[in-house]
Formats: structure tokens, sequence, C-alpha cells
């Protein structure tokens, strides 16, 4: 994480080489800012941009009532490309998954070579929201691209796993993470043509995940993904933060 | 033909004082065009408005979100993220027997308006609106606005308001509208909701909510509640009562002050 600090403030940001393979320009991500008052952020960002060598595309997910950051990052230029929505299921042993929806599908854990190809498929071809799906000016080609590619990057980074298989062929898959009896669910899907098989992958994996002892499951969704949401609400999910992605695609040789 | 068309709010624009106008599009198709001509023709659209809007607002769908990137590069601001919920209620479904608060609900009648303006003015509940929003309305134009919407919804012949009296006191209420039907179904509305802020917590909204299905006339019928992307507590009431989430909708504004920037 690199950081930079103006008086008292602090913005820190990320290197994102994963998303400038599927993008073909620089990309940063400002992970989180610490601010006092307007001049600070303003600063900050000013500093920030001042670091970029080549065209860049930059991107910030901050909280959506923060008014001060809304103000200064419109006023630099970045717009809100994606508001989003962290939800969470507390209390998930109390919940009973096959009084929502059906939850005994065989799924599995383990996948192979031909899994993680299929799986990339379905990420690139059912995904049409997200940060950057839901921003025009990128190439949804190179979105789509992105979220492929985001699938060998989990399994790099040894994440976890459930997926549904029909005939040896992938249907539903859901990558997620586990810490303190706290399940983060980042990334998940059907293959197109099967939205009803999510309502009962859904509701497996999460019985499974339930008699593992999890007590929080956790996620973020579009608000523009109506249907998916409404899925995790039907399962009780409820609203915990908002957030917007601000983008900015920062031109470096027009600005001289 | 132009893609966007200019349309005045004539009592909007009354009632603000300022030249109040929408912009129209054919929302099936606008995001099949190419987005630099979108752009540019929303450009155009901005400066044939300049002489005659004071105000332009920009409301859509989520799924028109191609010009939600481009209205902001042209200089509008997101000023409210509505989470549009449509449900078809069954109210057999609903029987609420748990007193979960000792007060009483009641509908409110013209006597009301002050009690209920009174709280949503003292109280200055907590929900998001663009019409609290200092760069566009007054406090004052604000408050009247929403004075109005209490008096309205009292008076038609098609609204209501229910009202929760805790010790004499009113302390919340929920206005509702009957709108034409859907799909062969009732249709109502739930407009503004309050509670006071001493009393959240109490499973009052849940009450309202349960009043509201008992004194609809009709057993099934759709059901929209809206609120703003921002208002945590009501999203979750609306999922524990099993509220069906229908659309998002995008409300932008565009503010003349001098003129137009010229560039693109």
């Amino acid at each position: 994480m690199e950081k930079i600090v103006v008086n008292n403030a602090q913005l820190n940001y990320r290197f994102t080489p994963w998303d400038e393979k599927s993008f073909e320009m620089d990309t940063r991500e400002i992970m989180s800012v610490e601010y006092q008052d307007e001049n600070d952020l303003a600063q900050l960002i000013e500093e920030f941009e001042k670091t970029l060598k080549s065209d860049t595309l930059v991107y910030f997910r901050q909280d959506s009532n923060d008014q001060i950051a809304k103000k200064i990052l419109l006023t630099h230029g970045y717009y809100i490309a994606e508001a989003s929505l962290q939800i969470k299921l507390t209390k998930v042993n109390k919940v009973d998954f096959s009084k929502i929806y059906r939850n005994n599908l065989e799924i599995d854990e383990q996948i192979n070579e031909e899994d993680i190809k299929q799986i990339e498929d379905i990420a690139y071809h059912s995904f049409n929201y997200s940060r950057f799906h839901e921003d025009p000016f990128l190439d949804i080609e190179k979105s789509r691209i992105r979220y492929a590619n985001w699938i060998n990057d989990l399994i790099e980074q040894g994440k976890k796993v459930y997926v549904y298989r029909q005939n040896d062929e992938i249907i539903s898959f859901q990558f997620y993470t586990v810490e303190n009896n706290k399940a983060d669910l980042i990334l998940g899907g059907s293959k197109e043509g099967y939205g009803m098989m999510t309502l009962y992958f859904f509701s497996t994996f999460m019985s499974d995940l339930q008699k593992k002892g999890i007590k929080k499951m956790e996620t973020m969704i579009s608000a523009s993904n109506i249907g998916i949401l409404n899925t995790y609400m039907s399962f009780g999910y409820t609203n915990e933060r908002t957030f917007f992605d601000y983008h900015k695609i920062i031109n470096i040789s027009k600005r001289g | 033909m132009d893609l966007f068309q200019i349309k005045p709010q004539t009592w909007e624009s009354t009632f603000f004082d300022k030249s109040i106008c929408d912009i129209a599009f054919d929302k099936q198709t606008l995001c099949t065009k190419d987005i630099n001509i979108l752009k540019e023709q929303l450009f155009f659209t901005l400066k044939e408005a300049e002489n005659t809007c004071d105000l332009l607002r920009l409301s859509f769908s989520a799924r028109n979100s191609c010009l939600f990137s481009i209205a902001q590069q042209l200089g509008f601001e997101v000023v409210e993220i509505r989470m549009v919920h449509r449900t078809y209620i069954d109210s057999s479904d609903y029987q609420d027997t748990e007193k979960h608060f000792d007060g009483t609900i009641r509908i409110a009648n013209i006597s009301d308006q002050a009690a209920i303006f009174k709280l949503l003015q003292e109280e200055n509940m907590n929900f998001h609106s663009r019409f609290k929003n200092s760069a566009y309305f007054t406090y004052e134009q604000g408050m009247n606005y929403y004075g109005h919407w209490i008096k309205q919804a009292l008076s038609s012949e098609k609204s209501s308001v229910i009202v929760y009296e805790y010790k004499n006191n009113i302390i919340g209420f929920m206005s509702f509208l009957e709108s034409p039907e859907e799909e062969g179904s009732p249709v109502y509305r739930v407009g503004l909701t309050g509670i006071s802020k001493k009393f959240t917590g109490k499973g009052i909204y849940k009450q309202l909510d349960s009043y509201l299905y008992s004194i609809i006339p009709v057993p099934n019928f759709y059901l929209y509640n809206t609120t703003h992307i921002d208002n945590i507590a009501m999203l979750r009431n609306y999922s524990k009562r099993r509220k069906s989430l229908y659309q998002t909708e995008y409300i932008l504004y565009y503010q003349y002050d001098n003129s137009v920037d010229e560039s693109l």
C-alpha cells in the first residue's frame, strides 16, 4: 500500500496490475482517506494525481454519506460510476435455509483445470453490474475480461470456493473467505440461463457455511443489481452501509 | 429527432419560484446509442434549456446507467438514489398480533396537520431528500414543500395519513396514496413516513405498516415503498417486512448559475 501525507491527512492507494492487464492502461485504487477538512482532502487528491505518470484509471469506493468526499471528488473531475450496498446476514445459526429455498444440491469445494475454464466463461458472460461494467467510459468487453481474469487471481490467492455441477458442467460458483466465523462472499454467479439455480445454490452453500459454524455472512452488491439483491434479502440479509464508486480517467498527455 | 426533450414543470416552478424542467428521453433505447453522441446531445440540451430553465432534473432507472456517468461529467449532481420497492401484498400473510409498543394508531384528519408537521420539523426527520439540499432549495422551501405534501395527503380523496399516538402525542406517521391498477390489482403507494427519533427501534414502523394493510379495503394489492439508498434503517424495515426491490432510480440536478461550460 502506498500513501500520500499532507499535514495530518493521509490517502492510501494501491497499484492494481490485475486491472491494468484487462483495461490496458495504468490503474490505481484509492483505498482510504483520513482527513479533517475539505482543504486537506483536496490537497491529498492533487498530490496523489501528481504521482501519475501516464493515462490512468483511478477508482475509489467511499461511504455515500461522506458529503465532503463527494464534493471534493466531483469538483476534481471524478464521477460516481456505481452505487453499491454492503449487506450482511447475522444470527446465521437461527436461519432455516430449507424453509426459504431447497438446500440439498450436491455442491463441491474442489475444482480442476476444466472447472476453472468454465467458471471464467461464466464470469465473462454472466455479469452485467459492477463498478466497471456500469461505467460507460470503460469498454464493456474489457470489464468482462477483467471479471474472467479475476477468477484465476482468486484461485492463486487460495480463496475458498463452492461449485455446483450438472453433468460435469459448472452451473454455479461462489468464492469466499472466512475469518473469525464471518464469511465474506467475494464473487459468485451462475451460467446464463440457470438463474433459478442461483436460489437453490445460495441456499445450499449458505446451509453448508452454517454447518461449519459461520455466524455472519457479508457481501457487496451493486444497487442496480435488483435480482440478486432481492435474492439476498429473501435469506434475511439487511443493509449495512452504502458506497459510491468514484472514477476518473486521467489523461496525462492532455494534461501536458 | 432529439434524444432529449425539455419538459417544463409548471406546478413545481410556481411552488419553488424558479423554473424547474425535466429532461425526458426514450428509456428503452437510450443506452444503445453511442456514448459520445449521447454526451454531445445532452450537452446541446443543456445549452437549449439555458434561457428557459433554472434547474434541470434528470431521473432514470439504474438500468440506464450509461446516462449516470455522462450527466455527471456535464455538471449534473446526484441528489437522490431511490430504492423503489414493489410488493404484492396478501394481507393474510401479515397478521400481526404482537404488541410491540403501547401506543395507538388511527387515521389522521386535517386537524392533525399541525402536529404532523411539527413532528417533521422539530425532528428534522432522518430522511434524505433533494428538497432538503441547501444547494437547490432553502430550508423554508423544503419545509413548505413537506407542509403542502401533508396537507394534500390529508385532504385528497385518494390519499390518507395514519398516525401513531403515544401519551396523546403523535410520534409517527405514514402517508399513502391510491394509484391506478397494475396487472389487474389495486395499487397503493406509501409516501412520507416518519417516526420520532426517541421512539425508533420499538417496532413502530411494523405496526404502522400492519395497520396500513388492515385499512386498505382489499386483501391483495401492490404496495410501493420508496426510500433513499442511505436510509439504512428504512431499508432494514423493508427487508424485515419482505418488501421486494423493484428498481433503483437516480435523480440528478443541473443548476444554471452563469452559463454552460463551453467545453465538452
